[in-house]
């Protein structure tokens, strides 16, 4: 009986082939949709997590104060760790360490010329940074930072806005700790251009004793980044806590110093809730378009098919056999869509993972900074769930969305059916 | 015992304020075996009395009994599941089914009754077909078959579960005499041969000539009921 039925509800399908395959390609893009932004906003996320981890913070951080504060504030004796150098190198040495390395951050402007450009000047230990940080994997012209020199790596879009090179020389205004105006000529020795905005936008590199020097904080530094030897590229809290609780237990440490996780500085995380609000959203439109497809497409195939169904009726067809006959006919359509989304949402993704979305092609070539740390191209990541998710929902909301036209049908009186022109 | 026994069988029909009688107070015994034509004028109640016969439809008032049993108070589900196992239907339109071939229209009946193997199966349906001449036509739909053909395949499908009862509403109103003639034939020795009683309506003269009883209604009531 079964076989009979799945042969009756193929044929109809076929029978309605153009009405099937609209309703089935509605479903289908809803989960192609659904799927693609999914794992487009998935992506985005984990190379936010690994930007965050590999230009801004490490996997954990100490700071002089409290939590996190986006502005780049001037170096005073409150905000910094005196020594700097000396609390990163005895970080360095406990077991789960990859590495540590201090950074002095202050906010300057750099003057070339004419023009004058606010940046975060980062001052950094030229060989303990790249054990933490991978700028000095990015460098796009030039060369990277040694001891003890008077240069700067910039910025790629810096390099671009002031119109330098290697090897031009830029001037540094800052404030020292004592609130005097400080000015310092540096060599350009690089460029860099990492897959951080921020990165290539606003921060200047500097040899961490220049730094000092140039605000007046011999010694000191604002924070010491910390590369944990996690098996996971973006460590999770869990393995980083028994890190976490280690640093504070060192004899050099002081009460008032923080250790913070990556995830703390992570204001984009917030940013991924807003990301299943979406995720459910377009989930909805899935199940919206579902409904509309199905229901029209079922109740239209009732509609047309009075005199059958009083005819099925007639030969001894119950109220659930007819209904039955509708909901498998709302199933094949699910069915079909499901299949269709699924092949179109694994080629859609293929893409993106493989070759990413140029933000480019929609802003152009303004400066991109839309408050989350990734390049200007977003990339997908494979995410089977999400797509059983999506197939699970559009083959339960086609099999329950025919289920009122089908009872629709199945009530239709048998001799009034039969009569029907 | 009769086939089928209605007493003051009665079906009106309410449109707004007005009720309109289809079928009055009918009275009618048919007994198994019998070859029976319901003639009549247009909307004299000859359909109504057959969906009423065939459990397609309810009487306002009155009792019907089939085979033995009072179906007056049977559930939708008992009615379906009696029309599954002793009607079959003939209608006018043929009302087979377009997607489905002469063979699995002919099957159709044969599934919802369950049961019977694939082979079984097939070998009813097979006899069946060739049983009213269309062997060989069995994989052609409906709208490659002529309208004879279809309503030898309407035929088929109704007698291939061996039913007690077959109602055949107007069978040769869309037929030319030629085909009228043979499915009258068919119908014909297809009751004496599977012993299937036949109750047909028509106003065709030449169908009720082959009728060895005639009933003949007027204004919803049964104005001659006569045996040949």
């Amino acid at each position: 009986m079964l076989r009979f039925y799945l042969g009756f509800t193929a044929k109809n399908m076929w029978r309605r082939r153009r009405r099937t395959l609209l309703t089935a390609a509605a479903i289908a893009v809803g989960i192609m949709y659904f799927v693609v932004f999914d794992s487009l906003l998935a992506g985005a996320d984990r190379d936010a997590q690994i930007n965050t981890i590999d230009f801004e913070t490490g996997h954990l951080w100490v700071s002089a104060s409290a939590g996190s504060d986006d502005a780049v504030a001037r170096p005073t004796a409150e905000n910094t760790i005196p020594s700097g150098q000396a609390l990163a190198q005895a970080i360095a040495e406990l077991s789960g360490v990859a590495g540590a390395a201090p950074r002095l951050v202050f906010p300057a402007s750099l003057i070339a010329g004419l023009d004058e450009l606010p940046v975060s000047v980062v001052g950094v230990d030229p060989e303990a940074d790249p054990q933490v940080f991978r700028v000095s994997q990015f460098v796009s012209s030039g060369r990277w930072l040694e001891r003890g020199e008077e240069g700067v790596v910039l910025g790629r879009r810096i390099a671009d806005l002031l119109q330098l090179e290697p090897g031009d020389l830029v001037t540094v205004r800052t404030q020292t700790a004592g609130l005097a105006f400080q000015a310092v000529d540096l060599a350009v020795v690089g460029t860099v251009e990492t897959p951080h905005p921020t990165v290539n936008q606003s921060q200047a590199f500097v040899p961490l004793d220049a730094a000092q020097s140039a605000v007046g904080a011999p010694g000191r530094a604002t924070s010491i980044h910390v590369r944990a030897r996690a098996a996971a590229q973006v460590a999770s809290q869990r393995d980083l806590s028994s890190l976490a609780k280690s640093i504070p237990m060192l004899a050099c440490w002081d009460p008032g110093w923080h250790v913070n996780t990556w995830q703390e500085a992570a204001s984009f995380l917030t940013i991924g809730s807003t990301k299943r609000t979406f995720a459910m959203i377009l989930l909805g439109l899935v199940v919206v378009i579902s409904v509309i497809g199905v229901v029209n497409s079922i109740l239209l195939s009732t509609l047309e098919r009075v005199r059958e169904i009083g005819m099925l009726k007639a030969m001894g067809m119950d109220e659930r056999d007819i209904t039955a006959v509708f909901i498998m006919e709302g199933g094949g359509l699910g069915l079909l869509g499901c299949a269709l989304g699924t092949a179109a949402a694994i080629a859609g993704n293929a893409y993106f993972v493989n070759v990413g979305l140029s933000l480019r092609a929609f802003i152009g070539d303004m400066d991109l900074d839309i408050g989350y740390p990734i390049a200007d191209r977003m990339y997908g990541v494979w995410n089977w769930t999400t797509m059983l998710w999506a197939i699970a929902v559009g083959l339960a909301v086609a099999l329950a969305a025919s289920y009122f036209p089908a009872r629709r049908a199945a009530r239709l009186d048998p001799a009034e059916s039969l009569r029907r022109l | 015992m009769y086939l089928i026994e209605a007493r003051d069988l009665t079906r009106e029909y309410s449109h707004g304020r007005m009720t309109v009688p289809a079928l009055t107070g009918v009275d009618l015994d048919v007994e198994a075996g019998e070859f029976t034509a319901i003639a009549g004028p247009s909307g004299s109640g000859k359909t109504t009395l057959l969906n009423l016969i065939g459990c397609l439809d309810r009487p306002t008032r009155g009792r019907l009994i089939i085979d033995g049993d009072d179906v007056s108070s049977y559930t939708p589900s008992m009615l379906s599941g009696l029309r599954r196992e002793k009607i079959g239907f003939v209608f006018q339109t043929y009302n087979l089914i377009p997607v489905l071939t002469a063979y699995e229209n002919v099957e159709l009946p044969l599934v919802l009754l369950g049961g019977g193997t694939r082979s079984e199966t097939r070998g009813r349906v097979m006899s069946m077909l060739s049983e009213v001449g269309l062997a060989g036509l069995e994989n052609r739909r409906p709208m490659d078959l002529s309208g004879g053909q279809q309503q030898r395949v309407a035929i088929a499908r109704a007698l291939v579960k061996q039913p007690r009862l077959v109602l055949a509403d107007e069978p040769t109103a869309n037929l030319d005499s030629e085909n009228s003639e043979a499915i009258l034939a068919l119908m014909k020795t297809l009751n004496e041969t599977m012993g299937a009683t036949f109750l047909f309506s028509s106003h065709d003269p030449l169908v009720i000539g082959y009728a060895r009883r005639l009933v003949r209604m007027r204004d919803g009531k049964i104005a001659l009921d006569e045996r040949r």
